[in-house]
């Protein structure tokens, strides 16, 4: 049995774990340069992140297609051919079972000033940190929502640390939401009392670095310096889902500012799939039983496209897709793991009801704020083309305002639009876009 | 220490380095001028979905700072209108 896995982050690779003690032949396509994906990502030549999953990486049973962009997947008579672009050659190869971990994209909102260079989403600092070993900037402000901010600021605290040379700082932590809205996880705590240490371990951290964090508070504008860089950050008070613009307003000089919202899944591959998706906390994600089996036969989801839950559930869902792909779905092994993953779940989707983005972050953000970052559209102009032109979908809406028609193909700007959609009365705001990735003609016609 | 060209000066780089994080260690923040309004622009996301750290590579536009290694003698430019 042929089997391939697009994606070789946690659920990927805790997969091609299982798999390899079968029979089968394995196969994994991944756009970056080693295994590990988005949370395992680690410098060139390091160790790999997880001694669990070190053996793996050179696994004779294991093929690897690094820097490999999958464009295409097709159904044929009995499986699946997937088309992708290597070293700007094409390949197509043919496979008996899919399994589709393709992972999330880092949730930004829009604010005034956020196209300014010196503000990246907070996945961006912590992949210079991690993979490069660079922190940029000197007065660095972390900011947005969600527990993603956490382990950001450990890392960054710790290099900071560690680098006695840097005069690099944090002067300021802003998490939208308050602490007491943990009770909506207390179900979620008592299930994982691992999780309650970890996050009264990371308390305990920020109290000894005396590092503060100013919650209910949100970045409103960012000020841009002569060269046009980032130079001052405006803070607002956040309440109830909403800005309280007055008179509180604070100012704070910064160079550096790493934003996050938490994630969204990526269903660029199962939206060429054209996989069966369901509504869960505002996200679009993939249908799957209680087997991680999609809608079609012969391909499984696991990790984050199934819902946003990190990569110790990734790493679950992935191990249980892997049982049912070699007829194991009914074995001990899996029910074990089947248990462990609901109780993931349940924190997890505690964490959503804490963290989650309102749908309606439009109705406070500014009138003139960038949303298509590619494209430079607005808020009001993606507004207006519901309001006024009659725009029903994200689809036409893009026809109207070209946005999401940039080089990122929406994978920024898709989500935020989706809300803005939504609330115009359109349930059809399904991905949908025939190819997965940036693909020059010349690439596909040698 | 390795070199590469940018905008005609010489930037040092790491072995394995990528081209965003190179440049960023040089103090140099823009990499590209948005296509309508000219503006500035940046790593923004660092993992290849945004395509705002856009470079023009020994002549080929749209390459990706933050996914692309530095290597000894490439000469990159700031990408201006194209995309």
């Amino acid at each position: 049995m042929r089997i391939a896995i697009v994606g070789a982050g946690p659920a990927g690779i805790a997969a091609a774990r299982i798999l390899i003690k079968y029979e089968v032949s394995i196969d994994v396509y991944d756009q970056y340069p080693q295994a590990g994906g988005q949370y395992w990502r680690h410098r060139k030549g390091e160790s790999f992140p997880d001694t669990r999953f070190e053996t793996l990486t050179n696994h004779s049973k294991i093929s690897w297609f690094f820097d490999c962009s999958v464009w295409q997947i097709e159904s044929e008579k009995d499986g699946y051919s997937i088309h992708a672009i290597k070293d700007g050659k094409q390949i197509s190869n043919q496979y008996d079972s899919l399994l589709v971990a393709s992972g999330a994209v880092e949730r930004s909102l829009p604010v005034p000033g956020w196209t300014l260079p010196g503000v990246m989403t907070a996945g961006a600092l912590q992949s210079l940190i991690k993979g490069q070993g660079v922190v940029p900037g000197n007065r660095i402000v972390i900011a947005g929502s969600g527990p993603f901010l956490f382990p950001v600021i450990e890392t960054l605290q710790k290099t900071l640390r560690l680098s006695n040379s840097t005069k690099a700082e944090i002067v300021g932590i802003f998490e939208a939401r308050r602490l007491s809205r943990w009770w909506r996880n207390s179900y979620g705590l008592i299930l994982n009392p691992d999780k309650a240490l970890e996050a009264l371990r990371f308390l305990r951290y920020l109290r000894k670095n005396k590092l503060k964090v100013n919650s209910g508070r949100i970045i409103s504008k960012v000020q841009e310096s002569k060269t046009k860089t980032a130079k001052e950050i405006q803070i607002t008070s956040f309440k109830r889902e909403k800005l309280v613009k007055g008179a509180k307003d604070e100012y704070l000089e910064c160079d550096l500012i790493a934003m996050s919202y938490g994630f969204t899944p990526d269903l660029t591959i199962p939206s060429i799939l054209n996989l069966k998706t369901v509504n869960r906390f505002s996200d679009e994600i993939v249908l799957i039983d209680s087997n991680q089996r999609t809608s079609k036969l012969g391909i499984w989801a696991a990790g984050e496209i199934t819902g946003i839950g990190g990569h110790e559930l990734a790493i679950r869902e992935g191990e249980i897709a892997a049982f049912d792909i070699v007829g194991k779905a009914n074995s001990l092994a899996s029910a074990i793991r089947k248990l462990d993953r609901w109780r993931k779940r349940i924190f997890a989707d505690g964490l959503a009801r804490i963290y989650k983005v309102s749908d309606r972050w439009f109705e406070w953000s500014a009138e003139d704020v960038i949303v298509c970052r590619c494209e430079e559209v607005s808020r009001d102009e993606i507004l207006s083309s519901f309001t006024e032109l009659g725009a029903d979908s994200v689809r036409t809406s893009k026809l109207f305002t070209r946005a999401g028609m940039g080089m990122c193909q929406g994978r920024l700007c898709h989500r935020n639009v989706q809300d803005m959609a939504r609330l115009f009365g359109s349930e059809n705001t399904k991905t949908n876009r025939p190819i997965g990735g940036a693909v020059t003609l010349g690439e596909l016609s040698d | 220490m390795k070199h590469f060209k940018f905008e005609g000066d010489e930037i040092p780089f790491n072995e394995g380095e990528s081209i965003a994080s190179a440049l960023l260690r040089a103090g140099i923040w823009q990499f590209r001028e948005s296509r309508k309004s000219q503006q500035p622009r940046s790593l923004f996301c660092g993992i290849g979905h945004c395509y705002d750290c856009m470079v023009v590579i020994n002549e080929n536009i749209n390459q990706r700072a933050c996914l692309l290694e530095a290597r000894e003698g490439l000469s990159i430019k700031r990408q201006r209108g194209v995309n």
